[in-house]
């Protein structure tokens, strides 16, 4: 794929990275041969010398006993022949080898325990750094999950807002339809009043005065001086904007006059 | 008894070739290196204790000294174990020989100290005078100072070389003073056997302090000279 892709590592004679890569990482076996793995112990031996496997073979002529006489044959013949002269090294002999032997039969079991120990503690160190870092990596998606989950359940709070401004828009809503119809109400109620005035007290005293301050759009009907100015005024009011102030307006002088 | 005395001290030399080249590398044969993190228990003690070893010994230094690390080491492995396997039966110690010793100690003091004197030739100088001579003593403590700095590697080879001599052949003769007492009287014989078991217990200890005393006195000259 690197070969494929033209880029500037092409152009060279010797691109950057094929030496490196001549070089054979260490991806199979030590040995270029097939070598079985070593077993965990070795063989079994008596006296550290002789392996379990001699003391097998002679067991079905000898018995137990012997490998021992054989071996005990050996050494008297060795020193009866002289083969092995006794001199003063004999005895450094029995006293070094008779000290190693001790020694390690002593201490031999601790000092692999602790051999085995330190190689523990190595692995244990590493391993120690891989559990933290995947329990770091498990807290985060752990963390990233509930989070995750607690976004899921946000839309229960947009719901909510919704709904609250949608109750309120509707209730803005309502609220103005009502203060529309009320104000219409009071609007057609006061045409209905004055109808009434005018059918019940006649039109002659609206024709004294005249119709001619009054525009041609408002309802030009029979009344008292009153009334007319009450009907202009009322006009002005609808100039001004309609409002419950001028509503009242509207509403006390009718009082008024009635009551004069 | 006088020839068999020294006899372990020939140099070995099998049919006229010298096995003594053999003997000498042959200790080498006994550190495996292992590139696995986990080895096996052989090599994972040698890499304690060496790390043990190296650490106790090069801290003293500053990181120009450190760069001798690897040929400290070396050396007290080297003497270490041709100690101890001189002391198994019938065996060759070549650090017996006087001049392999001042093979060894020669050039690794000349080193320490014509280091000392090409980098801090005053600091090498002022230390052939210790601090706080009265002055009518000053040729007089120069002239000593100088001897006793010559005298460092004779004293670095002779030491060791007379130490493992005189082991070997202390254990000799008390082994033929036992083997000599055993017809006469059985006890004193066992008595004589006691003291060849305790000395060569101290012989093996022997062993292992010659060899940590000649690298620490080769770290300390390298320590006065970096």
């Amino acid at each position: 794929a690197a070969a494929a892709a033209p880029s500037l590592k092409n152009a060279a004679l010797l691109r950057p990275g094929v030496l490196q890569a001549t070089r054979i990482f260490h991806t199979g076996q030590p040995n270029l041969a097939p070598v079985p793995p070593l077993p965990e112990h070795g063989g079994k031996v008596r006296f550290g010398l002789l392996p379990e496997e001699f003391f097998q073979f002679l067991y079905p002529k000898t018995g137990v006993t012997g490998p021992y006489v054989l071996g005990t044959g050996l050494i008297l013949r060795l020193l009866s022949k002289e083969i092995y002269a006794i001199t003063p090294e004999t005895f450094s002999v029995i006293s070094t080898i008779g000290f190693l032997v001790y020694i390690v039969k002593k201490h031999g079991a601790s000092v692999g325990e602790f051999a085995d120990k330190l190689n523990e503690q190595k692995i244990a160190q590493l391993e120690e750094v891989k559990q933290a870092s995947i329990k770091q990596i498990q807290d985060a998606i752990d963390m990233e999950k509930s989070q995750q989950a607690l976004v899921q359940k946000r839309h229960y709070l947009f719901d909510v807002q919704r709904n609250n401004i949608a109750m309120a828009l509707e209730v803005t809503y309502r609220e103005q339809l009502h203060r529309v119809y009320r104000e219409v109400k009071n609007r057609l109620d006061y045409h209905i009043s004055v109808q009434n005035y005018d059918a019940s007290e006649g039109t002659r005293a609206h024709d004294k005065l005249g119709g001619e301050a009054c525009g041609a759009e408002h309802l030009c009907t029979a009344g008292e001086g009153n009334s007319r100015q009450v009907h202009c005024r009322s006009k002005a009011a609808r100039k001004e904007g309609s409002s419950s102030a001028s509503y009242v307006n509207t509403s006390i002088p009718i009082k008024t006059a009635r009551n004069s | 008894m006088n020839e068999n005395l020294f006899t372990s001290f020939i140099t070995p030399v099998i049919l006229g070739l010298p096995l003594v080249t053999l003997i000498v590398l042959f200790p080498s044969l006994l550190f495996p290196t292992s590139n696995r993190l986990v080895s096996n228990r052989f090599v994972t003690l040698q890499q304690w204790m060496l790390q043990l070893v190296s650490k106790q010994m090069m801290s003293i230094h500053n990181s120009k000294g450190q760069t001798w690390t690897l040929m400290l080491m070396s050396l007290i492995l080297f003497i270490g174990s041709t100690n101890l396997l001189g002391l198994l039966p019938h065996s060759f110690t070549p650090t017996t020989q006087l001049s392999m010793n001042l093979g060894m100690a020669i050039p690794l003091w000349a080193g320490a100290v014509i280091t000392g004197f090409r980098n801090k030739t005053k600091t090498s100088l002022a230390h052939f005078l210790p601090q706080g001579t009265p002055t009518p003593l000053i040729p007089m403590l120069v002239i000593i100072e100088t001897i006793s700095l010559f005298i460092q590697p004779m004293a670095l080879a002779v030491r060791l070389t007379a130490n493992i001599t005189a082991g070997h052949l202390l254990i000799h003769l008390i082994g033929g003073a036992t083997l000599a007492l055993m017809s006469i009287s059985t006890t004193t014989a066992l008595i004589t056997f006691t003291i060849l078991i305790l000395l060569t217990i101290l012989e093996f200890a022997v062993a292992m302090i010659q060899a940590y005393v000649f690298t620490l006195l080769v770290s300390l000259y390298l320590h006065d000279n970096t």
